[in-house]
């Protein structure tokens, strides 16, 4: 490592003569700092005890049937995290729920198999089971190779993964995680032996395959909920709920933004038209476009496009020359919000 | 210690990735500890290999020693994973004889030195064909110089054979059973169970006619097309209609009104819409904006939830690389 | 419990309940290989999302024209300020922008990096597509970057793909083009692992991103090289990727990043999923499926290859549509009772 050498010293000095923060990306400190202090706060009032509602997840109610059913009719269960890397969020998110459902295979003394894609991810999944094993006090039920590696290329794997679901007719296979083309071929797989499916992903392409070929579907964000809700700690559903004021946050930003945003582009003047058609001529062409990321997509493109192009002594010279009516000034006001919204929107936190 | 070392390790390194995210991207420091980042993951990656080789031998190799059912899969599985990993390491001179020929004919003035060859291999051999099999086989990594010969009979490395005549199929073979499941559960899924199922019905409907020129099908495509109008409209008010009769005779008089008129509505908009029905543009209007509001929405909701995940791993509440809760 | 599976808990299945799936997928079959037989021209209309791309290359030359005036302009306003001060900075500064200026004028048709992060498995539907843009490119004279991002299997797929819309533009009746060398008028970087820090880099310099290209010849020496440096000398970004996370990338680090137009050329499955982005105007067009690759085919004239395999898909979607239908007949005979699908 050369750079934790005494040779390396002048180099640092030269980081710290740098500057650290890119002011562009201060909405995105302002947005981290909010959500994060709601989680906390959330979780606080979990830890204090109060009651916090969470609506019923189907998908996840009927894990408990489908283990039983497996421990019924004596047949495996199969358990896929997706396609995803190590640092996949969804991946993370379903070895959450690979926990929690190890836990209760424990107690049940059912096989357990988790074919694996990457083997980084199957490294940990080890672990995972072993310790829920362990915290279910059945450490002697745990096997060596119920988590194993099968290929990283993407049909390879789905091919084997159809394989075994056919050879071994799994009593429940769980389908969660980052999936891609290969969730209906997968999916279609498990069907047609007749085992219980519960999947869940927030792929949204492919949400429609597991809906139509599975029993139970988690869609989107439901997946990353399912740790909380299976485990019910209270540190979870915390930040479950701080997730969801969030969300309302966020709703409500969208709406009170969309509708500046339509009054701004329904009384806007026709010259700043022409600039908007320049604009749209321009992005077409593929120059420098004022972009928005995808959180932030919400936004009304045309909307933004006039923001940017709403000039402000436009409004201003209009006020001082003759008295404003109520409307222009309420007019103006409006215009006036939307630009500064697109403005904080528009800081490169995402770029 | 061996519960306290791997949260703060995970939290340091997190926070560490989150400032680096705040620094600005011109920095020396920025482009450092990107670096820094890069070589970390191909070390890790490289662990990552050898352990999935390991697993794969033990899981395989055990099974083949306990002749569990299906052993014989894992014999074929080991062995062309040992066949493969060497077709890369051996040299690059084994394999299949190919033949080149120079294109000489086609040699333009202004570039006399060409050193493009067609190129054709069958399996295990060479024959001499058109430069159509060249488009399929032309798999050579790096042309050798032409030395002025007619025809050159060279080797294609042994690992691209396989590429091309192994991997290739298999791998197009598994993503076009896509096509099978995808028709299957079309079969099953696609049914007027509900008011939103048949909502979903007539779309995907539309999307799939959308999708193909239906009317270039021979003898029959004009037909279809030409009396498209008139099955769907018809369908949809024979389906309404049945349904207000259902609600007659369960006696819901108000809903068997609503349907009736919606019955009326639908026959009316018939009447007034052209006679030619633009499926395609139809196609477009459903996927730009239905169906981007609901991902948008699905997206943010994703977002917000890795968002949550992040802050949670971060701080140490969830902890998957120790067993969920540790 | 999916109705038609062989269902152990459920109530008895009837003899087509039990069998259906072999016999959908015999007449799937003959679709298919039905669709492969035809061999019939086929008329399509293009969409807004392929003639974005279309458009998009063919305006290059004038993007880059554009380019160079933004330039000189830039260079014009240095030179009077170095005119009452000349501190070294600025001098190099000119320079600077004069040896863009330089790279810029070298390639005047303009210059596209095309992300080949496909598997064979998805060959079918995208490997005609990158045929016809490559094609495309080369007929207009477009200097044509070529690099894998995701996966390791996707570099001998690129190989093939490149050295056959190299060649084959000779043999070609219409739209004709010369032979296309390696390293002059096209270069293919091959693989290199951490795709998004790798484009970052390549943001900052090719030569270091990658160093030699896929055969080993060092890329300063490569004579395409001279006037490419980093993304301010491309001028247009096409992924063309079966895999999940690559497009997005894409769309970060291209557009969002360095402010390049980005096209896209989707699997069908996934291709929903991007036009979100068309709207935002975050990429500039998307080539969907094989339909996008078919119609790609139509506007620039290439051999058709996707248009071929059209019919395979043009009967398939009448068979599915067919069952829908017939799906509903007998759910309709069998009246409205509750069932769990």
């Amino acid at each position: 490592m050369e750079l934790f050498t005494i040779k390396s010293l002048p180099l640092w000095l030269q980081y710290v003569n740098e500057n650290w923060f890119d002011l562009n990306k201060l909405n995105a400190l302002i947005g981290i700092i909010i959500f994060g202090s709601l989680i906390v706060y959330f979780i606080r009032r979990a830890k204090s005890g109060a009651y916090l509602f969470v609506r019923r997840i189907p998908g996840l109610e009927s894990i408990e049937e489908a283990l039983g059913r497996a421990t019924e009719i004596g047949r495996p269960i199969l358990y896929i995290s997706g396609i995803g890397g190590e640092s996949d969020m969804q991946t993370i998110a379903a070895m959450n729920i690979l926990g929690n459902v190890a836990e209760q295979i424990a107690h049940y003394d059912t096989d357990l198999k988790v074919p694996c894609i990457n083997p980084i991810v199957m490294t940990i999944e080890q672990e995972l089971v072993k310790q829920a094993y362990t915290r279910a006090g059945r450490p002697e039920n745990y096997k060596e190779d119920c988590v194993y590696y099968l290929s990283d290329n993407q049909f390879a794997y789905a091919s084997a993964v159809s394989g075994i679901m056919v050879r071994e007719k799994p009593a429940a296979n769980f389908l969660l995680g980052n999936y891609a083309a290969e969730s209906l071929i997968i999916a279609e797989a498990g069907a047609s032996t007749g085992a219980i499916q519960i999947a869940g992903t927030a792929a949204i392409s492919q949400i429609p395959f597991f809906i139509v070929a599975c029993d139970y579907t988690l869609i989107g964000e439901e997946l990353f909920a399912a740790g909380a809700y299976v485990s019910r700690e209270p540190l979870l559903l915390g930040s479950l709920k701080g997730q969801d004021i969030a969300k309302l946050v966020i709703i409500l930003i969208m709406i009170i933004a969309i509708i500046f945003d339509t009054v701004a582009a329904i009384t806007q003047n026709p010259e700043q038209k022409d600039a908007i058609t320049e604009t749209a001529a321009l992005e077409t062409a593929g120059t420098e476009l004022p972009v928005l990321e995808t959180t932030s997509t919400e936004l009304p493109t045309i909307g933004d496009a006039i923001a940017e192009q709403t000039e402000p002594e436009n409004v201003g010279t209009d006020a001082t020359e003759k008295k404003p009516s109520i409307t222009e000034m309420v007019v103006a006001g409006f215009i006036n919000i939307s630009k500064f919204m697109h403005k904080i929107f528009d800081l490169k936190a995402f770029k | 210690m061996r519960n306290y070392l791997p949260p703060i390790i995970c939290g340091v390194c997190g926070v560490i990735m989150m400032l680096h995210f705040f620094l600005p991207e011109n920095t020396m420091l920025y482009k450092t500890m990107m670096e820094w980042v890069t070589n970390s993951t191909i070390v890790v990656g490289v662990f990552g290999l050898f352990i999935g080789l390991a697993s794969l031998v033990h899981n395989h190799g055990n099974r083949i020693a306990r002749r569990s059912p299906g052993w014989g899969y894992s014999v074929i599985t080991l062995s062309f994973t040992a066949i493969v990993a060497l077709t890369g390491i051996i040299s690059q001179n084994v394999g299949p004889s190919v033949v080149s020929k120079p294109l000489e004919k086609y040699n333009y003035d202004n570039r006399k030195n060409q050193d493009h060859t067609l190129i054709t291999h069958t399996l295990f051999g060479y024959k001499d064909e058109t430069y159509k099999t060249n488009l399929v086989a032309a798999a050579t990594s790096d042309a050798p110089e032409m030395k002025g010969e007619e025809i050159t009979v060279r080797k294609v490395p042994l690992f691209m054979f396989f590429y091309n005549y192994v991997i290739m199929p298999m791998g197009a073979t598994t993503f076009s059973l896509l096509a099978f499941y995808m028709i299957t559960a079309t079969y099953r899924a696609m049914r007027a169970k509900s008011w939103e199922a048949s909502l979903l019905l007539i779309s995907s409907i539309i999307i799939l006619i959308g999708q193909v020129p239906i009317e270039e099908i021979p003898l029959i495509g004009k037909w279809i097309m030409g009396h498209a109008q008139l099955i769907v409209y018809m369908s949809l008010i024979l389906y309404i209609l049945y349904a207000a009769m259902k609600q007659f005779f369960s006696r819901n008089f108000m809903t068997c009104g609503i349907l009736t008129a919606s019955a009326a509505l639908i026959g009316v908009i018939w009447y007034y819409t052209p006679s030619e029905v633009d499926f395609e543009a139809m196609k477009s209007v459903i996927l730009n904006y239905p169906n981007n509001a609901a991902k948008r929405g699905i997206l943010i909701g994703v977002q917000l939830g890795s968002l949550a995940t992040s802050i949670k791993i971060l701080s140490g509440i969830e902890k998957p690389y120790m067993g969920g809760r540790g | 419990m999916a109705s038609g599976s062989p269902n152990i808990y459920g109530p008895k299945q009837n003899f087509w309940q039990r069998h259906y799936r072999p016999l959908i997928y015999l007449l799937t079959l003959l679709c298919v290989v039905g669709g492969t037989l035809t061999r019939l021209p086929l008329s399509l209309s293009v969409s807004d999302a392929t003639q974005g791309v279309f458009d998009t290359l063919e305006k290059l030359p004038e993007l880059r024209a554009q380019d160079i005036e933004k330039q000189q302009a830039l260079l014009a306003e240095k030179l009077e300020e170095a005119k009452s001060n000349s501190g070294p900075d600025l001098q190099k500064e000119i320079a600077a922008i004069r040896d863009k200026i330089a790279r810029l004028q070298m390639n005047p048709k303009g210059v596209v990096l095309v992300c080949i992060d496909f598997d064979p498995s998805t060959e079918a539907e995208l490997g005609p597509m990158a045929h016809a843009f490559i094609r495309h490119c080369f007929s207009r004279g477009v200097k044509v970057l070529i690099n894998t991002g995701g996966n390791v299997m996707s570099q001998p797929l690129a190989q093939n793909i490149i050295s056959a819309s190299a060649t084959e533009g000779a043999l070609m009746k219409k739209n004709k083009y010369d032979f296309m060398q390696d390293g002059v008028d096209y270069v293919f970087f091959g693989f290199r692992p951490n795709a998004f820090q790798l484009y970052l880099q390549m943001g900052e310099n090719i030569l270091t991103a990658y160093e030699t290209d896929y055969a080993g010849h060092d890329l300063t020496l490569l004579p395409i090289m001279r006037g490419i440096r980093n993304f301010s000398d491309i001028d247009m970004v096409f992924s063309i990727s079966g895999y999940v996370g690559s497009p997005e990338t894409w769309i970060t680090v291209g557009n969002t990043k360095f402010g390049k137009p980005v096209a896209l050329g989707q699997v069908a499955i996934s291709a929903s999923d991007y036009y979100p982005y068309i709207q935002s105007k975050q990429i500039c067009g998307m080539l969907p499926g094989l339909r996008g690759a078919a119609e790609y085919e139509g506007a620039c004239g290439s051999p058709p290859r996707a248009t071929g395999r059209m019919w395979a898909q043009l009967y398939t979607h009448t068979f599915a549509i067919l069952l829908i239908i017939i799906g509903n007949l007998e759910f309709f005979f069998k009246g409205f009772k509750h069932r769990k699908v």
